[in-house]
């Protein structure tokens, strides 16, 4: 009765919808947003597609120490449909503009973006008040980046460990499920990344969030540009995994690889070794070679432990002295990157202890050398031994590959943490930089 | 003998035939409601006017597609249709 | 240089014509006939899976809201998923006729999304009017579809499924950017 009665509700609700719901919808923006102006603007004014209340505060536009530089009320012209706010004379520097208005319906409407005078402004997820990525969000990152292990350690796992040898149906079924899941977990926790990050910069609550114009945050920053690539790119890779899967035809699993590669190059360009001060081509090359080397190891991990070892006995001996041989390269790879990006980051050996970048990095260096010799011991003792004839069947190694799977899973919510903590500057901040976003 | 299986089989394919008959009309049927839809409202059909209009108008041409996709189903989805509802009509028969 | 709203929803609703035209002709022959050439039974599972694919640039260009974003996202997985799982069963990978129930699963998914994300009322405007009845039409078509999924061979079932797909399809067609509905357009439309 009370399931009906809660149907009955839901069905009403939706049929319809109060009077007050309509939302407007920003048209333009003067300045516009990511404008560089070789004069102070006189105001800032939005034009919206309807009426909409505007209040005293509806503009709040502030330079980068987060000095308030309005000469005025916000107010309302053009039938409502246009606000607009006074400024002072702006000196050199970068703004930001936070705005919320009220459709005249009821429905807060709001949004963030920033304008330079006579500098490059930052983009709007480092606009004055952004207050950096939260916990759930270090969460969501992780998540992204294990599905971006499990896609293309997967595959590179499927493609090179496993080539030319036949493949049990229960290992193939088992394979395109951990590939499944991390393309499908890339996607979803891409948006649900996209949509925190703008969480945090419009600083407003998630009800509120969901009428907010995203358009400066995904055409305006790198990182826009990178959601929005990998999106359709991942969705590609999706189509091309379901193909493989439906056709039987490993062949369309090599595109899907090649593109997963390429993807891997998006995190790179949207991250820290493209946009900190003093980042060159070397930074990104080191930092994508850094990033593909643990997907890999990550990915094949986990095809060995969960995959390989349930399904195949068969396989067990030959695939782990393959991802053995692979993984040193990897391994090699691995470190050599990051060795690279660390002196690159943190050129003081006292920045380790001293600032958050570098504590972080110290417990992921951590957790990667107890990695490395749990994958030492496997080269070295466990692959010579299964080599021999001994403990193919063994429990022991299978434990010990899943716990080996663990660590390197746990590493990757380090790296989550990392991606978002500021590498010290190594000269004089940029004037440019609006605000320090993450404290 | 023979003439009564010559009889049963054209009651059958007259029975059966209102399929056939539907199949080949919903490509026709198609193109119509986009020819009528043309005649109607010229003004969606931007091209008569292209002067007025920029790229994605003069791109996408909704009546225009709309008989395109009939002619396409007709040629394309329809003979093999046809056919094989023949052939399992014959056979029943 | 984006197409403009309404121009992408006709594009979306010539693929729904083609779609509703080949479940009509199945409707009409039956399975067993439209199933007998291997690519006339995938064709509109793969129509289906390709719109989803079409639908993930709608949704990562028009960002003019979150949940303006998160509705075409929606529409691209439940089409990706539905067309995936009617190949997959009609190839002969998937043996559990559950998977049929993707389809009402998409029809109800999707019929929400058009709910929640337009916020204004019916009369508001035509898109405002159009997406009420969008949704409206597919929350129906999921009744049919659970039907469809419990008699395969329902021609009832299967034509009501190729009804509200053509009817999906026109009042794509009918979409307009800033346009009146029955003589009504509220004022706050953005009409100039």
């Amino acid at each position: 009765m009370r399931a009906k009665a809660l149907a009955a509700a839901v069905l009403v609700a939706l049929a319809l919808p109060t009077s007050a719901l309509a939302h407007a919808v920003l048209l333009e923006r003067v300045p516009t947003y990511g404008a560089r102006l070789a004069t102070t603007p006189r105001t800032v004014s939005l034009q919206f597609d309807q009426t909409v209340d505007a209040f005293a505060s509806s503009i709040d536009v502030r330079s980068s120490t987060g000095k308030v530089v309005t000469a005025g009320p916000a107010h309302a012209t053009d039938s409502g449909r246009r606000v607009v706010v006074p400024l002072r004379r702006l000196p050199k520097g970068a703004y930001t503009v936070r705005w919320h208005v009220t459709s005249n319906e009821g429905h807060v409407v709001a949004g963030v973006y920033t304008f330079g005078v006579r500098v490059k402004p930052p983009p709007p997820t480092e606009a004055y008040g952004a207050g950096g990525p939260t916990k759930f969000e270090y969460v969501a990152k992780w998540g992204y980046f294990l599905g971006l292990a499990l896609l293309v350690g997967g595959l590179a796992f499927r493609l090179l460990v496993l080539r030319g040898r036949t493949v049990t149906p229960a290992l193939e079924r088992r394979f395109y499920w951990v590939v499944g899941v991390g393309v499908v977990g890339s996607i979803e926790l891409g948006i649900l990344g996209f949509i925190l990050r703008a969480a945090d910069a419009f600083q407003l609550p998630l009800d509120q969030l969901v009428y907010g114009d995203l358009s400066p945050l995904a055409r305006g920053t790198r990182f826009g540009t990178a959601f929005i690539a990998m999106t359709l790119g991942f969705s590609i890779v999706a189509a091309l995994l379901f193909l493989a899967w439906l056709t039987e035809r490993t062949i369309l699993l090599w595109p899907a690889f090649f593109l997963g590669l390429l993807l891997c190059s998006g995190l790179s360009l949207s991250g820290h070794s493209a946009v900190d001060v003093g980042s060159s081509w070397k930074s990104e090359v080191a930092d994508y070679v850094h990033l593909v080397a643990a997907c890999f190891w990550v990915g094949g991990l986990v095809m060995l432990a969960f995959v390989v070892w349930p399904t195949a006995p068969g396989l067990r001996r030959e695939a782990f002295h393959r991802f053995s041989q692979v993984a040193a390269v990897l391994v090699g790879a691995l470190v050599v990157a990051g060795a690279y990006l660390a002196y690159d980051r943190l050129p003081r050996g006292a920045d380790l202890w001293q600032v958050r970048y570098g504590q972080v990095l110290l417990i992921k260096s951590s957790l990667v050398l107890l990695a490395l010799s749990w994958g030492a011991l496997h080269h070295f003792v466990v692959a010579p031994a299964l080599e021999r004839g001994r403990g193919v069947g063994s429990r022991a190694v299978s434990r010990s590959l899943r716990g080996e799977s663990a660590v390197a899973i746990a590493i990757l919510l380090v790296v989550a943490v990392l991606v978002d903590a500021n590498p010290p500057a190594k000269s004089a901040p940029r004037p440019t930089q609006a605000v320090v976003a993450h404290k | 003998m023979d003439a009564e299986l010559v009889r049963q089989r054209a009651r059958a394919r007259a029975r059966h035939s209102w399929r056939n008959t539907a199949v080949s009309a919903l490509g026709p049927l198609t193109a119509l409601v986009g020819l009528v839809w043309a005649l109607v409202q010229p003004y969606r059909v931007t091209l008569l006017d292209p002067d007025k209009h920029t790229f994605w108008y003069l791109a996408i041409q909704p009546p225009l597609l709309v008989i395109l996709v009939g002619v396409v189903f007709h040629f394309w989805v329809v003979p093999g249709l046809i056919a094989d509802l023949e052939e399992v009509e014959e056979g029943k028969a | 240089m984006e197409p403009p709203a309404e121009v992408v929803h006709w594009m979306f609703g010539v693929g729904f014509v083609f779609l509703g035209l080949c479940l009509l002709a199945e409707a009409i022959v039956g399975a067993e006939v439209w199933r007998r050439r291997r690519w006339r039974a995938y064709l509109w599972p793969g129509i289906a899976f390709l719109m989803g694919i079409f639908m993930w640039p709608v949704m990562v260009f028009y960002t003019s809201s979150a949940i303006h974003m998160l509705a075409h996202s929606a529409w691209a997985q439940v089409m990706m998923l539905v067309g995936a799982a009617q190949l997959g069963l009609v190839r002969g990978k998937l043996h559990n006729q559950l998977w049929e129930l993707t389809l009402p699963l998409a029809l109800v998914v999707s019929g929400l999304a058009f709910l929640i994300h337009e916020q204004n009322p019916w009369f508001f405007s035509r898109s405002a009017f159009l997406h009420h009845a969008l949704g409206w039409t597919l929350l129906a078509g999921s009744v049919v579809c659970l039907g469809r999924a419990a008699q395969p061979r329902s021609p009832v079932f299967n034509a009501g499924f190729a009804v509200m797909i053509v009817a999906v399809a026109a009042l794509l067609f009918c979409d307009r950017n800033v346009a009146p509905i029955f003589g009504h357009l509220s004022p706050l439309a953005g009409a100039r």
